[in-house]
This record gives structure tokens, sequence and C-alpha cells, in this order.
């Protein structure tokens, strides 16, 4: 194989090492460098410090979503022209598992329409028993709740960082903390409001969690607990601090229970669809059961979302 | 140099949003192609380490504030990446040829930050599953970053031609 050119020695910023030739430009040439790649490593921390301690409407969190605004049209742009290259991926994506998908959605149906005669009786009697016994809700979806439909504009930018950037801001009516589902059930909540946009935690980032419960009635009560991130983003979801005083079995679908207590309520209304049981095991060591769960949302796959905001 | 700066100034804006817009949901075999880091690492392999590290911090402030993230994060990160790209090219830009010296800066780049973030989110979050999330990601991240890693930096070669020296530079550099 030829050898390649090699390149010259790059002109770096600052003195140039052969300028004037003597050991001391070189060694000046050098510190001159180190300081500046030092400055800006301290001036990184400072930035992240103070952006950690500052409050929510802080000066870096303005001028931040000032900036942000400003890129606004161009990750628009970016988005509108990487969205027939989304579609094209996810559409070949979908055509791998479509058989396998089309028959256990067939099943599902089957299951489904028995389950939704029963359901349709039993919110019947709920109706009616609330009404005699003046039974007062919390808010619930979708009555008490207006909706923004939002597009996904930005996808997670690091393995680590379960994360995505939605087109709607505060000028929509978004705020902070406003639960986030899609037309499959819960996809996370908003942690972060600009004017034109927000970054929205999904369920598998590992600082978000929603109270939650498994919805088949059972003598022992209701199954409750909190559903977090599992170990790794494609290893779904962990339904954690669920007793092992109560019977959990696979196939039940989870919702979020949305309590409230005390003046206190859950950001999540209750009986948004959040996944359903994969597999449940008791160890004798354990406090609670370990519950593993599939989301309902492909979080992968998200194209818009639906912003949820409290209409009272 | 004011024209250089202005320059790969625009460059990695439209690398930072082509990578968070466009690039990011393309993953393959779940990790997307890094653009991004492979522009900043051919613009520090062509410029030296202090222009790499302030490459590093203009990307990285972009990356924050487009995703909302925590100003100043992916500006330590890539800091420390472009300054240690440029060192190495400066060290290296009269032994190797260009393709293994892209390549080397590249993976190692690649490596570096993916631990640095990893270092990062542990130290801000909860822990991390970086175990799978190693073979997962870093892996399909690296070889597609090597892929594109010369292609990029011809193009940047292009765009940031390697300055002659000065007269002064070549009678202080025979001497």
């Amino acid at each position: 194989m030829s050898r390649q050119p090699t390149a010259r020695l790059p002109r770096p910023l600052g003195p140039s090492p052969r300028q004037g030739g003597s050991r001391f430009a070189r060694a000046s040439a050098q510190a001159q460098r180190r300081l500046i790649g030092l400055t800006l490593v301290v001036l990184s921390l400072v930035l992240a410090t103070v952006y950690l301690r500052e409050a929510d409407g802080g000066a870096l969190h303005e001028a931040q979503r000032g900036a942000s605004a400003l890129l606004h049209p161009l990750t628009v742009a970016g988005e509108r022209i990487a969205r027939p290259f989304r579609d094209a991926h996810a559409y070949v994506d979908r055509l791998v598992d479509a058989e396998a998908e089309n028959e256990a959605l067939r099943a599902e149906l089957a299951l489904i329409r028995n389950q939704l005669l029963r359901n349709q009786t039993a919110v019947a009697d709920v109706e009616r028993l609330e009404s005699a016994l003046d039974y007062v809700r919390g808010p619930s979806f979708p009555e008490d709740y207006t909706s923004v439909v939002a597009r996904v504009i930005q996808v997670p930018s690091s393995p680590f960082r379960q994360e995505i950037v939605v087109a709607a801001g505060s000028s929509d009516g978004v705020r902070r903390d406003a639960p986030v589902v899609s037309s499959d059930g819960l996809v996370g909540r908003v942690i972060e409001v600009a004017r034109s946009r927000s970054k929205v935690g999904l369920l598998t980032d590992q600082r978000v969690a929603v109270s939650a419960s498994a919805v088949s009635a059972r003598e022992t009560g209701p199954a409750t607990g909190v559903v977090r991130a599992g170990s790794s983003p494609s290893a779904g979801l962990t339904f954690d601090r669920v007793s092992k005083a109560v019977e959990v079995n696979v196939g039940e679908p989870v919702v979020t229970s949305g309590w409230q207590e005390e003046g206190l309520q859950s950001l999540f209304p209750p009986d948004l669809r959040i996944g359903t049981i994969r597999s449940v095991s008791r160890q004798d060591i354990d406090l609670y059961q370990r519950v593993q769960i599939v989301p309902a949302v492909d979080f992968e796959a998200l194209q818009e979302v639906i912003i949820l905001t409290e209409a009272r | 140099m004011i024209l250089d700066v202005v320059k790969a100034a625009a460059t990695l804006l439209l690398a930072a949003v082509a990578q968070l817009t466009v690039l990011n949901p393309l993953e393959v075999f779940d990790g997307p192609v890094d653009l991004l880091l492979c522009t900043l690492v051919a613009l520090a392999l062509l410029r030296g380490a202090a222009f790499g590290a302030l490459a590093g911090f203009w990307a990285g402030l972009i990356v924050d504030t487009a995703s909302l993230g925590t100003l100043g994060l992916i500006s330590l990160l890539l800091v420390v990446v472009g300054y240690a790209a440029g060192w190495f090219g400066e060290a290296t830009s009269a032994q190797t040829t260009q393709f293994a010296r892209v390549s080397i800066a590249v993976a190692g780049a690649s490596a570096l930050f993916f631990v640095g973030s990893a270092l990062v989110t542990v130290l801000l979050d909860d822990a991390i599953p970086l175990g799978s999330t190693l073979v997962r990601s870093l892996v399909p991240t690296l070889l597609l970053n090597l892929l594109i890693a010369y292609p990029v930096f011809l193009v940047l070669r292009w765009l940031f031609p390697i300055p002659k020296p000065t007269a002064r530079e070549v009678v202080a550099a025979a001497e």
C-alpha cells in the first residue's frame, strides 16, 4: 500500500512553536496552549456549577432559553429534513417484526373485545355508585386536562440521557413537570421549558419515576408501586416497591395511580397506560417483589407527543 | 486566523444541528454516528490543541443550548476531546500517515467522550447501566465514526487549508 502524504505541523493558536526557533519561544507557545485549554476547562466547570446551583429562572437558564429560541428555526428545519429518513428507518424496522406483531395484535384484540364488554358494565356501576356516595375525584385525564400536541425535534443525544426535545414551550402553555403522553401511553414529564421548546424526561430516564398500580382486580388490594427506568434503556421499566403481600401476574396492564394525599397529588393523572408486566419474581432477601414492565410506548419511534396541562 | 475562527464556528454549528436533528435519530445497530465529534477532531488535527479546545467549547455550548442540557457539561467534555486531539495531531504530524492519524484520533476521541459522558452522568445522577450501554452504543458509534472520519477530515482540510509557513518561520526552522 502506498504511503499517504503526511501533514505538516499545524499552526496552532497563539505563537507558533517554530516562531523564533528558540527553545524559550517553543516552551512559551506550549504554555500558552495549555493555559487556553485549562481556562476553557475551568470556564466549563464554572458554567456547569452555576447552572446547576441557580434557580430555574436564573440568568444562565434565561440566557440558554434565549439562545435556544435563536437555534429553534435551525433545529426545526433539520428535523424536517430528517423526517423522511426517520420514517423510512422506522418503516424498515417495523417490517422486520410485522408478522409476529400482527399475530400478537390479533390475539390482543380478541382479549380486549371481551374486556370492553365487561368494562362498559363496570363503568356504569362505578358511575352509579360514585353518584350515590357523592364521591370526589381528583383531576382525571382527559376531562380535566387540555393538551398540547408537539412534534419531537430531538431524540436522546446520548445513551446516558433519556430525554427528547419537543417543539412546544411556555408560549404554548407548557409548564415544567407536565405529564407527556402519546397515543400508546405515558411517555414521561416535562423537565425543562423554554419559550418555543421543552425537554421531556422519558420514563426510561433514571431521574423520572411515577407512582403506578396494576389494574386487575384482586382480593389482596391493588398492587401499587413506583415505575422507573430498568437497568438499561432496552431492559424496559421496573415496577418497584410492590409489596409481597399482593399478587401480580405477567400480562397485567400497569397504569398511573394518580394519588392524592394531604393537599399533595401525583404529577400524573390516574389511569394513563404505562405498560404490561413482563416478569415477576419474589426472593426471600428482597423487601419487595421484582417486577419488570414492557413499556406501552416505543420510545425510539416517538414522532409526536401530547403534553397535558391541567385545565382548571 | 479570524476567518478560520468564523468558518470553524459556522461549521460546528451546522454539524451540531445535523447531529441533534438528523443523525441522532438514525441509529444503526443502536448507535448513532457522531459527525460533530469527527468534525471537532478534524479541526483539532488541522489547527492544533488550543484551537481544538476552543472549538470543543463552542460545540459543547451549541449542544447544551439546543438540547436544553446543563450548560458547560458537554463543553467540558469537548474541550478535553478537542485539546487532546489537537495535541495528538501536533505530536504525530510528521510521523504517521493521515489516514492512521485521523482514525486513531477519532477512535480515541470517541472513547474519551463516551467515558467522560458516563463519568459526568454518574457524578450527577443515579447509577447508569455502563456495561450494557458500552456494548450497545459505544461499539457501533465507534465503528460508524471511523467510517466517516477520513471523509470528514478531507472536507475539513479543504475548508481549512494548512497555512503555508511565513518566510520568518522557514528561516527559523532552518536555523
